[in-house]
């Protein structure tokens, strides 16, 4: 017994010990981890929030949780996180809000976690990608993406992307692919992370615009498909500009086209798809949702609370930086246009041959 | 409980070879085929899977008869295969962890998960009966306190909270 | 700009005592992660990297290095004592290291396996220093073929796994390969074998199910209270090192595992865990002391061990210099790397070299760290071995089902560890080896994505997915290894037979 509470002992000394070095890290205003805070520090943050909210219907009293239906250090969890710390920051709502990831099935094991909560449920919001409105459409996501399974609280940005091509071609634009591609049926792969995802749309839409036969190779992971690009097993792909921003700059990919609504601020000189005379318009719309039949009051709150985070300077540059497309609308306005999305992407997918 | 490892052997290649089969009925059920417009389809892997593992539970029957035949004559291959396998100590002990584990899966959704696992280590101890009951106790606590230390204020996992706040 | 220069600018940077100071928190909290059952170098970084924010590039880069390392040497330190693997990167280290600490000798495997592992990470610090800037070509000339071609000469090393019975070995095998089918299929989105859960639609996570096969499995088992006497006279520094026979035999391996690691960690995907099922297979199959292998071989710890370390500096190499991260502990890096405002690339070395080379700097200092505390903190790891055994069960028990709920967090992988613990528990039982089925799940998933891309690539043509130069030649030396030692012992009875008739 004495030597088992030695054991226990010597353990807490090297956790304590763990601990006590990473304090000051903590300590830092930009972490965005999720601390508990004391009681005494949600109580002054607390007030001053009470003194700067303009009169709100409704003030949440308990932590929010944040759902993010995707692993760490994805995309969608590094933009969620970067939202927390900007609360955090500029203390914007008077709880915590609490990054949760519950990853897996192409983010439908988030939403049923967030479904699990009853209708109406105030303290639990998701976040979307592309997986939020193809699943469902696929077959494999019993959630439709529309006011009968969400509430949809704000958009928050788009994705745009460029399509790159491997270095053992010389393609310049959309037109020198098209060309070729006509001359050899099938011999061009197209890889594409999932098989029913942005990538694979994006293909099968240019496929079908300019009648052509690209073959589609699936990839689980991004970074494997960079690879095979690089090393030519593959000759193009889309990729947002996060992904392979480097690879662009340096000349290790050429670039073909950017699929955006405007030319992008770091690629002036990269015409767009739709300016190639090819509509390629189609981007990856991240927003954030709720449970379905929550009060218009709460949607208010949590819009106002978003449109606050994306008017800060720290978001602007973080959006800049992953080479994103600021879009925020407010509860109403993206509750209509999530119908719209849906809309296409049915259209879409459509496309992607099934059987 | 008097299993002996040649009989062992035979239920598995048994139990291996429905296994196989049910892999191959859930194949054509689910309709995987092996190949779906000229390309390897979804079928293909399990297909291959199904009938391998067929194929090594019959080739675990023929193993065991031919080690039956050479236990007439080798004393050891023979002692190999009379051994027992299971023992009834075992089997409590192997009970005892599943209901443990399914309280604490069914469970930690009302209880919290620290109070679940708490709960299961003094019972654990308690029905194993080489520690006293307060110290089964004490062990039960002092454990949850240092995973509460590592996963929930160190590590910031999301457990599962209880009505207590933990 | 040569070597040594860049190599003094990097260690500019650990002149500040704060950096030493971080490097220590990240080698500590790495170490007791990794012993963690489940949780490994990714989840530890993920869960430690909000502690970076706010911190000096240098400082946070070291604290992320120090968790690798640590962590990928944690997880042998519960694979030796309690044979649970902490982490993925160690279910090789469980097959010798186990026994050994049964027979007495813990402090002899855990010696061993913190020396194999600072020699594989200093030797591939070195590696990777010199070639990175020039290699990393080499990790994109692997291509769909080529990734199939090695996950096939991984298959073959469950031949070396199947113990007596080679039928049971390959049951294991086939039905992990199995399990590892199960999800949403990439080329068509077909959900296979799900029935409409849709936790099961990613798959299922090799983790809980090694944790289950491993850990569970065991302590069911085992719970006579024959403690494991462990001579306090062993702990000494001097018999943990190991003596001048045990070097003799371990070097080679050491050397052949490091660079086998440092290569299969290269590429993008293969991975730590690869590398130590392949580095284990390799020091078996080369070992003269063969049938040592599995009752606690010095090699077997060792082999796997310094192969782990060095594949994870393998890592670095891709997702430095090509910003393709080969695992999930460098994909989650390189998110920290981006965050403090360095993107890697083909520019890196150039454009940050201040950076580049402070890290690898930082990689010396967390090997010299890692053997202080590996070495010092030694005893207090042994003293595990004291408690009651019924004890350790329950608290194992509970450490295994909160770890494995911490790997996604979520009720469902607790469920998957449990019903793998109790299958784990038969299969043990009837002497059918899990080491096969783990490793078939862990390559199948890939080995399937692979070829299916493959074929795609190549217009469904079979042949010419096998003829791709580097493809033919692994296949070549998979065929080699599998069938190799049935073809020579053929020979030897052909000779045999001839002499007899003579």
């Amino acid at each position: 017994m004495k030597k088992l509470i030695a054991l226990l002992l010597t353990a807490l000394m090297v956790l304590s010990m763990a601990a006590c070095g990473s304090e000051p890290a903590k300590t830092t205003p930009a972490a965005t981890d999720a601390p508990k805070t004391t009681e005494a520090q949600g109580q002054t943050q607390a007030q001053s929030e009470a003194q700067t909210t303009e009169a709100a219907g409704w003030v949440p009293t308990k932590d929010v949780e944040f759902v993010i239906p995707f692993g760490a250090g994805g995309g969608n969890d590094i933009m969620v996180r970067k939202m927390v710390e900007i609360i955090e920051k500029y203390k914007l709502c008077p709880v915590n809000v609490v990054p949760v990831n519950k990853k897996g099935g192409s983010g439908v094991v988030g939403y049923t976690y967030l479904k699990d909560y009853k209708a109406g449920y105030e303290y639990a919001l998701a976040s979307t990608s592309a997986s939020f409105f193809t699943q469902p459409i696929t077959g494999n996501s019993p959630f439709n993406p529309d006011t009968s399974d969400f509430s949809f609280v704000a958009h928050l940005v788009k994705d745009p992307s460029v399509i790159c091509c491997s270095k053992k071609w010389d393609f310049k634009n959309l037109d020198d692919i098209v060309k070729y591609a006509k001359e050899h049926p099938g011999e061009l792969k197209w890889g594409g992370v999932g098989n029913a995802s942005d990538d694979a749309i994006l293909m099968y839409t240019l496929n079908t615009l300019a009648g052509i036969d690209l073959t589609y190779v699936p990839y689980d992971d991004q970074g494997l498909l960079t690879a095979a690009v690089l090393g030519g097993h593959i000759d193009l792909c889309s990729s947002s500009l996060a992904e392979s921003i480097e690879h662009m700059k340096n000349g290790t990919m050429s670039t073909i086209a950017a699929i955006a609504d405007n030319r992008l601020a770091d690629f002036p000189d990269l015409p767009t798809a739709v300016e190639q005379g090819y509509k390629l318009d189609h981007q990856q719309n991240r927003g954030i949702v709720m449970n379905p039949g929550v009060k218009d009051e709460v949607l208010a709150y949590y819009s106002g609370l978003f449109q606050k985070v994306t008017e800060t300077e720290d978001w602007k540059v973080f959006v800049k930086e992953n080479a994103m497309a600021d879009a925020f609308m407010g509860y109403q306005e993206w509750t209509a246009y999530a119908a719209d999305v849906k809309a296409d992407y049915t259209t879409y997918l459509a496309m992607v041959p099934k059987d | 409980m008097k299993l002996k490892a040649k009989t062992g052997d035979l239920i598995l290649a048994a139990v291996s070879v429905i296994v196989g089969i049910v892999i191959l009925v859930l194949v054509k059920v689910q309709d995987l085929p092996m190949i779906k417009r000229s390309m390897m389809g979804p079928g293909f892997f399990p297909t291959i899977c199904g009938i391998a593992i067929i194929f090594f539970g019959a080739l675990l029957f023929v193993e065991t008869f031919a080690a039956s035949k050479k236990a007439k004559t080798d004393e050891t291959v023979k002692a190999e295969q009379e051994t027992k396998i299971l023992n009834p100590r075992e089997l409590k002990n192997l009970l005892c962890f599943l209901l443990l584990g399914v309280f604490v899966l069914m469970v930690s959704k009302y209880l919290g998960m620290l109070i679940c696992l708490c709960l299961s280590v003094i019972v654990y101890l308690i029905f194993q009966g080489k520690e006293k009951w307060w110290k089964a106790i004490i062990v039960g606590i002092a454990m949850t306190g240092i995973l509460y230390l590592i996963f929930v204020v160190f590590l910031k996992v999301p457990i599962p909270k209880g009505p207590l706040g933990f | 700009m040569n070597l040594f220069q860049n190599l003094g600018l990097g260690f500019s940077i650990l002149a500040d005592p704060m950096v030493i100071v971080y490097s220590l928190v990240g080698v500590v909290s790495g170490v007791i992660i990794g012993a963690l059952p489940g949780l490994g170098p990714s989840v530890g970084i993920a869960v430690l990297l909000p502690l970076c924010y706010g911190l000096s590039p240098a400082c946070a880069l070291c604290m992320l290095c120090g968790i690798y390392y640590g962590a990928m040497y944690g997880g042998s330190i519960t694979a030796i004592l309690i044979n649970t693997p902490g982490d993925s990167a160690a279910i090789m280290t469980t097959l010798d290291g186990y026994p050994l600490a049964r027979k007495g000798k813990a402090g002899k495997a855990l010696g061993m396996a913190c020396l194999a592992s600072v020699i594989g990470g200093t030797i591939s610090v070195v590696l990777f220093m010199t070639l990175a800037p020039v290699i990393s070509n080499f990790a994109t000339s692997f291509g769909p073929s080529e990734y199939f071609a090695l996950m096939i000469l991984g298959l073959t090393s469950v031949a070396g796994m199947t113990g007596k019975s080679p039928a049971k070995g390959f049951l294991a095998a086939f039905l992990g390969l199995f399990v590892a089918g199960i999800g949403i299929d990439l080329v068509f989105g077909t959900p296979k074998f799900v029935f409409g859960n849709v936790n099961l639609y990613s798959g299922i996570d090799f983790v809980p199910v090694a944790m289950g096969l491993f850990g569970i499995a065991e302590i069911i088992c085992n719970f006579e209270d024959n403690n494991i006497q462990v001579d306090k006279d062993s702990l000494k520094l001097k018999k943990l090192l190991p003596n001048k026979e045990e070097w003799k035999r371990t070097i080679p391996h050491i050397g052949r595992g490091t660079i086998l690691g440092f290569i299969v960690g290269m590429l993008p995907g293969a991975g730590a865990t690869i590398a130590s099922f392949l580095s284990y297979d390799m020091a078996k199959r080369t070992s003269k002391n063969k049938e040592e292998f599995g009752q606690g071989a010095v090699e077997g710890v060792a082999a796997p061990e310094c192969a782990n370390n060095a594949a994870s500096m393998g890592a670095m190499v891709p997702m430095l210099t090509l910003g393709v991260p080969g695992s999930g502990a460098t994909a989650i890096m390189m998110g920290a790397l981006m965050m403090l405002g360095i993107s890697p690339g083909p520019s890196f070395f150039i454009k940050n070299a201040e950076v580049a080379w402070g890290l690898v700097a930082s990689m010396y200092l967390g090997n010299v760290l890692l053997v202080l505390l590996g070495l010092g903190a030694l005893r207090m790891f042994v003293k595990i071995l004291n408690v009651k055994t019924t004890t350790m069960n329950a608290l194992i028990f509970a450490f295994i089902l909160i770890g494995a709920y911490a790997l996604e967090n979520s009720m469902f992988t607790v469920g998957v560890t449990l019903f793998f613990g109790i299958l784990g528990y038969f299969l043990k039982k009837l002497k059918v080896p899990a080491a096969p089925m783990v490793l078939a799940l862990v390559l199948g998933a890939i080995t399937e994505t692979n070829l299916r891309q493959a074929l795609i690539i190549d217009n469904n043509n079979f042949f010419k997915v096998l003829t791709h130069p580097i493809s033919a030649v692994i296949l070549v030396i998979a065929i080699l290894l599998a069938f190799g030692t049935p073809i020579k012992n053929l020979f030897a009875k052909l000779k045999k037979n001839k002499a007899k008739a003579e």
